[in-house]
């Protein structure tokens, strides 16, 4: 049997690869993004390992606040400190040191870098003792007083600057311009793991940072023969509370955590999608294999008339399934090398850069190679299990038979079977959405895909009838076949359809999520923004912005009645990190309705809160009430609930005024400005003049009412870019799925096409026969999937309707759109089958 | 190039230079293979078949009558020499005129897998028009269908129908775009002696009352008895061949060229 097994594998090379195919695939998105995520992770781990290489002990604030995903600001100590610490004894040298925002200008005047959507943009201290320095300087000289920066070599690439041009560096102190006088490398990095890095003698770092008198940390070399335990402990002993030294092994491994936490979300994005790739494909698989085993009933049945047993049978299938398990497997994590290369160049254009660790990390390989092969091994002989089963059980007499490939009979139970699977999937998303318990949600997904595929056969035939009527009547001859050759055997229609299925619910799903969440921001904003003019830096969150000063320039403008900036700030409410909307209370709500109804721009007190009006409930708090709150400075502040409101959209779980967080010591940095015009001012006069202020600050766009209401929902159509491109995978697997069908359905057919030639179809009539029976087929895909993505979004809006979501917007246009790009894959994967069966033999055809 | 490839309708076409053969062999040679394993299955055939006559081609299993045979329909290229249908030479034509051509000159007639099986049987009949576009001579395709008895069964799918009805729908859709010539492969091959015999009556009154020009091979001499002209080959060439034949006359010549 086991010869006869190779035999068969040997013999079949076409549908061997075209199994394989699948596997490759579905495996290769998995393969692809543990090498890149391992790539980079590498490429942060080295980068720290270098850093701090020569610091033997680190001096900084125990007070963070964390909010999660690796986003964490730590609280400032007391420049004094450095004399205290060089004063111990054993301590060889120190260096105080300084980080914060800084936004540096190109040459062309666009700012470098948006922390919004990729690393990090750090203003720093220049380290005057070149051990604790991690920079060394590659161009120029040092920064050394006021006036003076230097730039990590590839900023100043990305920028086009080099040294001696005059730079423009935006930082929560305003809008400064330097003089480049150096140039330096990260350890053996360009840049600090692709962070842009503006760097100034210390002295200036903490005036341009707004740190005057303070220090982020402070690096300790030890003398000779003191170990990074003891001289951490020596130095603990003069440190006052609230501070604390840490080991340069320990800074190390917390700089790398930090960045893995960052990463993880990641890792989960993009491993959801390598899920999907592998499902698609285990359709694709379970697909080929059951066209294979009914096409070779006879071939099994006359094993079985020589004397095979039925475990013999369900072996040799296994074993086929096994071979092209494992070596698929393994040509996928080939295929994943060159797709994690595709993947950094996909983020990459997406605005999203990481730095490379190298191709491949050797060390992490076994792992990938394992996990590949486990999961791509079992996916593949799990979906041979069905088709296998039903070979084992092929009477020998069968043997005797003309093929029985194509009987199909409608059959209730299974109509049931698949009604109730769909139905059981639907309980397990609305339980995984409304719990929420996300992995149920998942779970259900997959039941109601699976659910279709068994409903599938029932409904393929008169859904086919009907989406190739018009073919039929449009194509004449050649139209009429195609749909009755989708139709004929509804059961591998149905099949072949839903890896297609899979893909289109997906995409559908998604463009009715985002759709209606964009229409969701644009009603809430249009609401609750009752301004004139919006100026957005694009980024949210701690370490991006434009200075405060921005707002105070715009609202000098004799055009401008008012000017309000809102902060992104951190803080721990009740113990759980989280945003904090940063406003000013004598404008905000001038230029805001948040949906205000406890409280008013006068109860917003250095001591009190605004929270929205869930979060509240969530908290078990009331109006009066006192929350426990703490910032970046420590110490706990008891503020009391003096407003609440129900917009979270525009103000988020909580709202502290300007003031109060301004006296945290914070980083102080507007996302955006909102300004209200005076009455009678022209809203292009008033342009003009907010440009000409903000021309200074090139990260902050100026925005009329209506430009900005529309770019709020701009970000989601990038998530969204990015989401369709990682789901082509899926529905490239999908074609293969297509094009693997009809070859074997071809082949199975070739009498027939050969009958067809003789009595006068062209060559052309074959392949467009064979075209549009591939298009009904996408159709009838797409069309579930429109069906089953119609329901995944509303599921989801359904369940987001607490969260503010009201909108449940189907659009049409990008539905169709959808439709007719799955029936173009439809055709594309048609071209070589197609092509193919034109080509036959006439005389070889007929006498097949 | 004549207007062959243009004519929508074999009947309606003004009458070829030789009126009087609906298809010609001239020294028709086909080789298979090469070398050692070379294989020659026509030898210089030189053949006509006259236009309204039913004629046989019979032979031992590789003497290439089939070979023949599809050379002329048009479904194989000779090696060399030329095959003409209706004036028209084949070797000229590419392979879409070639199968235009078959589509408006030329019927068929296979063994077995005549129908297509997701087609009703007049959808079947009418396949070769419908494939031209064409929608066919109406009252011409009815008076086909109920000549050969399945007015009743039209619109029944092949898996409806038994092997005889089978095959009269193959030898209508044959019939239905009145082609020049119908080609027959072991028509009767698949079917009991009873419906053989009946397909076989009426391809010779399609042959009589309707004017049709067919060519058929067979190894049955019961079958080619059917028809008016049988040529006998052997080794790749025509050896013999006898006019108005009885079933007798055509086993005492098989037993001969036997010798």
């Amino acid at each position: 049997m086991w010869k006869a097994t190779l035999k068969s594998i040997r013999g079949h090379k076409g549908r061997v690869v075209a199994t394989a195919a699948a596997v490759i695939l579905g495996i290769s998105f998995l393969a692809g993004t543990l090498i890149f995520t391992s790539s980079v992770q590498r490429a942060f781990d080295n980068l720290f390992a270098t850093v701090f290489e020569t610091t033997d002990a680190q001096i900084r604030s125990t007070e963070t606040i964390e909010v999660g995903f690796g986003v964490e600001v730590r609280s400032r100590i007391d420049d004094s400190l450095v004399a205290d610490v060089a004063a111990v004894d054993g301590v060889e040298a120190v260096e105080g040191f300084v980080q914060g925002t800084a936004t540096v200008i190109g040459s062309d005047g666009e700012p470098i870098g948006n922390p919004g959507q990729g690393p990090p943009t750090f203003g720093l201290s220049w380290g005057e003792d070149p051990e604790l320095n991690q920079f060394t300087l590659s161009d120029g000289r040092a920064p050394a007083g006021p006036g003076e920066m230097a730039l990590d070599d590839t900023t100043a690439t990305a920028g086009d600057l080099s040294v001696g041009d005059q730079v423009t560096v935006l930082t929560s102190t305003g809008s400064n311009t330097f003089e480049l006088v150096g140039i330096a490398r990260f350890g053996t990095s360009g840049s600090l793991g692709g962070a842009t890095s503006a760097l100034f003698e210390l002295g200036e770092a903490q005036r341009v940072l707004g740190a005057d008198g303070q220090l982020d940390g402070i690096g300790i070399r030890a003398a000779d023969g003191v170990s990074e335990q003891e001289i951490v402990d020596l130095v603990s002993s003069v440190l006052p509370a609230q501070v604390e030294a840490i080991t340069g092994t320990e800074a190390t491994e917390e700089a790398q955590s930090a960045i893995a936490d960052g990463l993880s979300f990641f890792n989960i994005f993009l491993t959801a999608f390598a899920v999907i790739a592998i499902f698609v494909s285990a359709f694709v698989i379970a697909n080929t294999f059951s066209i294979l085993i009914a096409q070779r009933t006879r071939e099994f049945a006359l094993l079985r008339a020589l004397g095979a047993s039925r475990d013999q049978v369900l072996g040799s299938v296994f074993t086929e399934a096994l071979i092209i398990g494992i070596v698929g497997s393994l040509l996928g994590v080939g295929l994943g090398i060159v797709l994690s290369l595709g993947l950094r160049a996909m983020l990459a254009a997406f605005g999203l850069e990481l730095p490379s660790g190298g191709l491949i990390v050797w060390s992490e390989m076994p792992r990938i190679v394992i996990i590949s092969l486990v999961l791509g091994t079992i996916v593949t002989i799990a979906s041979a299990l069905f088709p296998a089963i039903r070979a084992a059980r092929i009477a020998p007499v069968e043997a005797m038979r003309e093929s029985a490939a194509e009987t199909w009979q409608r059959n209730r139970v299974r109509f049931l079977v698949g009604l109730a699977i769909v139905l059981i999937g639907a309980a397990a998303i609305a339980y995984g959405l409304l719990a929420p318990e996300i992995q149920w949600a998942g779970i259900g997904a997959g039941l109601m895909f699976i659910g279709v595929f068994v409903l599938g056969p029932t409904i393929a035939r008169p859904i086919s009838r009907w989406l190739g009527a018009p073919i039929a009547a449009l194509r004449g001859t050649t139209g009429k076949l195609a749909r009755d050759n989708s139709m004929r055997n509804p059961q591998r229609t149905a099949r072949t359809a839903s890896a297609l299925t899979i893909g289109v619910a997906l995409v559908a799903g998604v463009t009715v999520l985002a759709s209606s969440l964009a229409a969701t921001i644009e009603d809430t904003v249009a609401e609750g923004f009752t301004g004139d003019f919006a100026i957005d830096s694009g980024a949210f969150g701690p370490g991006g912005g434009f200075s405060p000063a921005l707002t105070a320039e715009i609202a000098e403008l004799p055009e401008v009645e008012t000017a309000t900036g809102i902060r992104v700030g951190l803080g721990e409410i009740e113990g759980d990190g989280d945003f904090f909307s940063v406003v000013d209370p004598d404008t905000a709500f001038e230029v805001f309705d948040i949906g205000l109804f406890e409280g008013g721009p006068e109860t917003m007190t250095d001591d009190a809160i605004f929270l929205l009006d869930d979060r509240a409930e969530s908290l078990g708090v009331e109006l009066g009430d006192t929350v426990s709150v703490r910032f970046v400075d420590g110490g706990d502040r008891d503020l009391t609930v003096a407003g609440l409101y129900t917009e979270p959209a525009l103000a988020g779980n909580q709202a502290i005024s300007t003031s109060l967080y301004e006296a945290t010591g914070a980083e102080q940095l507007d996302f955006a400005s909102f300004v209200i015009l005076r009455d009678g001012v022209e809203i292009e006069d008033a342009r003009t003049s907010i440009l000409s202020v903000a021309e200074a600050y090139p990260n902050a766009e100026v925005q009329d009412r209506d430009e900005y209401i529309e770019s709020q929902s701009e970000g989601l159509n990038q998530i969204l870019g990015l989401i369709y491109a990682l789901l082509i995978l899926a529905i490239v697997i999908a074609a293969f799925g297509i094009a693997n069908t009809l070859r074997l359905s071809t082949i199975e057919r070739t009498r027939e096409i050969g009958l067809l030639r003789a009595v006068g179809m062209t060559r052309g009539q074959v392949q467009s026969t064979i075209r549009w029976e591939a298009v009904i087929t996408a159709l009838f895909g797409a069309m579930l999937g429109v069906i089953l993505g119609l329901f995944f979004g509303y599921a989801i809006i359904y369940a987001l309707r607490d969260q503010g979501v009201t909108r449940f917007d189907v659009p049409i246009l990008q539905l169709v759109i959808v439709v007719v790009l799955a029936a173009i894959v439809g055709l594309l994967a048609s071209i070589v089958p197609s092509v193919r069966a034109s080509r036959l033999n006439v005389l070889e055809a007929i006498a097949s | 190039m004549t207007d062959a490839t243009s004519t929508s309708s074999g009947t309606s076409a003004p009458p070829p230079p030789s009126r009087g053969h609906a298809a010609t062999a001239t020294n028709a040679t086909k080789i298979y293979g090469e070398g050692d394993t070379e294989v020659r299955a026509l030898r210089e055939v030189n053949v006509e078949f006259e236009a309204g006559r039913f004629s046989a081609i019979m032979g031992p299993s590789g003497s290439g009558k089939s070979t023949l045979m599809q050379c002329m329909a048009g479904l194989d290229r000779l090696t060399s020499g030329e095959v003409a249908i209706a004036g028209q030479p084949l070797s000229v034509l590419s392979d879409k005129d070639l199968t235009l051509l078959r589509r408006e000159k030329i019927g068929f007639v296979f063994q077995a897998y005549n129908l297509i099986p997701t087609l009703t049987a007049r959808e079947n009949i009418t396949l070769p028009l419908d494939l031209a576009g064409s929608k066919g001579d109406r009252d011409w395709i009815d008076e086909v269908i109920t000549t050969v008895g399945l007015k009743d069964r039209e619109h029944h799918r092949p898996n409806e129908l038994s092997g005889g009805q089978q095959q009269r729908v193959a030898v209508a859709r044959a019939l239905a775009s009145r082609p020049d010539i119908i080609f027959g492969d072991e028509p009767t091959g698949n079917l009991d002696s009873r419906t053989g015999a009946e397909i076989l009556d009426f391809m010779r009154k399609a042959v009589d009352d309707l004017g049709q020009t067919i060519v058929m091979v067979t190894h049955d001499p019961m079958s080619a008895a059917y028809s008016d002209r049988v040529l006998f080959l052997a080794d790749g060439q025509i050896v013999h061949e006898i006019a108005s034949p009885s079933a007798d006359e055509i086993f005492d010549t098989m037993r001969h060229l036997g010798d």
